[in-house]
């Protein structure tokens, strides 16, 4: 009676240990690596929320020399929209007048606008892969959009706010000092 | 054929009654089902007369004083239950807190310990008792070429060790969720050892009060101007006489190593901030946004599954 066999095997199975945990293997096989993207990829969410992230990204690679022209141009392209919209929410959500959010909008798109020079990736692959994430050759263009975005809103320190009379004030103190 | 279904399905309620039950029953079922050659008793090599394994193999563990005649009276049963039932005890023996015989394990069991599927837990769970020491351990198992590794070596060399089992120990840093799949952010940690002199209980010696003072006194009598002083000072401090002995103390402290960690379901035991034994299926290195540096070789981050974890603590749970 085979399958009364199979019922007896069933009940004395022991409880499972790992919740939530990968079934285990044995050690002298190996097991299949699990290459999708993490949940942390670097992605416009997370430099919505400038969080930490990583570059786990599989973009497709330009095949042509015409195709890595025509990739390169979208991958700049494609870096200032995303630049350009980033910059829009972040404007939208300060506390000052609209004459102020549309200061920092602008110098927000002109801070975006070169650092989306650095996306071109030579055209070699994508920018972004078809989940959305950015590859580890668009680490660069990641970090330079990043702080582009995240000077929004960051008051710019003016010149004239330096004092000159505050030198002058310690010259003639060393003055007074070598007399002696 | 009814007659006959009734009767199997009485057959099978009887037997599967008597399988559940915690009373040990005449004859257990690894030996219902062992090979005729078996003899049915079966014992440890130290006692004259051979000990009958009962059903539990759990309950029979903890019936051994110590892990070592525990894991001898599971190798005892090779060779009257054959090593099937032997290993399915010796795991009940691994499993126990206070069991930390990897080496012992390594000589006897290195066969199973390489091709079991329930084998890496097991060494997870003996490393973790013997304080989560895992350069020296994994010492140990690459001698007898068990292939369970460690995260700098698999860092050093990311494709060739895609897909195998590492073991390391790590605090949580964050938790994150993201349309049901979930994601450890494990901070590595490494056992120290420091060493300090102290003194051994029932140490002799004496211990005395310290004080300071000083006084004097001056008088003068006659014409000649006679005098007299006096002066005393007492002082006193704590001495202490006995045999030193060298106590380790030992800790953990962060490497700066971080591990991105996947889980099929939440686990509500993995909370931030507490410090695990971990046991995961390495799936690849990766660079971080937090990493500026232009270095040719910037340092990664190391992305797992997780296969399980185990309390830690760096002194051990048992007395080596």
């Amino acid at each position: 009676m085979p399958w009364l066999l199979f019922l007896v095997v069933v009940l004395n199975q022991a409880p499972p240990r790992y919740l939530g945990g990968v079934e285990p293997q044995p050690l002298d096989k190996p097991g299949v690596a699990d290459d999708s993207p993490s949940v942390h990829s670097c992605s416009l969410e997370t430099l919505r929320s400038s969080v930490q992230c990583l570059f786990d990204g599989r973009p497709a690679a330009a095949v042509s020399e015409a195709d890595r022209t025509r990739q390169a141009r979208d991958n700049v392209s494609l870096a200032l929209s995303l630049g350009e919209g980033l910059c829009r929410e972040r404007a939208s959500k300060l506390s000052g007048g609209e004459a102020e959010q549309a200061e920092h909008l602008r110098s927000c798109v002109v801070r975006t606008r070169e650092a989306s020079k650095s996306c071109a990736l030579e055209g070699l692959e994508a920018l972004l892969d078809a989940s959305g994430s950015f590859s580890p050759k668009g680490k660069r263009c990641y970090h330079e959009l990043a702080a582009s975005i995240q000077l929004v809103g960051v008051p710019r320190v003016r010149p004239e706010a330096v004092r000159p009379e505050a030198v002058p004030a310690q010259h003639s103190h060393q003055n007074e000092v070598h007399a002696l | 054929m009814r007659r006959v279904s009734a009767v199997l399905g009485l057959g099978m309620l009887c037997f599967t009654v008597a399988c559940a039950t915690q009373e040990a029953s005449k004859m257990p079922v690894t030996q219902a089902f062992a090979s005729a050659a078996a003899p049915p008793e079966a014992g440890p090599a130290e006692t004259s007369k051979p000990r009958k394994p009962p059903v539990n193999p759990e309950k029979w563990a903890r019936s051994h004083r110590r892990p070592i005649e525990c894991e001898a009276s599971a190798r005892s049963l090779i060779s009257t239950s054959g090593r099937e039932t032997a290993w399915t005890y010796f795991k009940a023996c691994a499993d126990r807190s206070d069991f930390g015989l990897l080496e012992v394990a390594l000589d006897n069991w290195a066969e199973e310990l390489k091709t079991r599927a329930e084998a890496p837990g097991l060494l997870a769970q003996i490393i973790a008792n013997r304080g989560g020491a895992i350069s020296t351990d994994i010492q140990l198992l690459q001698k007898r070429r068990v292939p369970l590794f460690e995260l700098s070596a698999a860092l050093a060399q990311p494709e060739a060790f895609k897909g195998r089992y590492l073991l390391f120990v790590g605090r949580i840093g964050k938790i994150k969720s993201v349309k049901g799949r979930q994601e450890l952010v494990v901070q590595e940690v490494s056992r120290t050892a420091e060493e300090a002199s102290v003194f051994a209980s029932g140490s002799y010696g004496s211990k005395s009060g310290s004080s300071g003072s000083a006084s004097g006194s001056y008088t003068t009598s006659g014409a000649l101007g006679s005098g007299s002083g006096s002066a005393s000072y007492q002082s006193g401090g704590s001495s202490q006489y006995g045999a030193l002995e060298t106590r380790t103390n030992f800790d953990f402290e962060e490497t700066g190593q971080q591990i991105f960690a996947r889980m099929n379901a939440a686990d509500p035991f993995l909370s931030i901030d507490r410090r695990f034994l971990f046991l995961v299926r390495f799936d690849g290195a990766r660079a971080s946004d937090d990493d500026d540096s232009e270095e040719e070789q910037p340092r990664k981050v190391a992305l797992v599954s997780l296969v399980s974890y185990h309390d830690v603590s760096a002194g051990g749970t048992i007395n080596q």
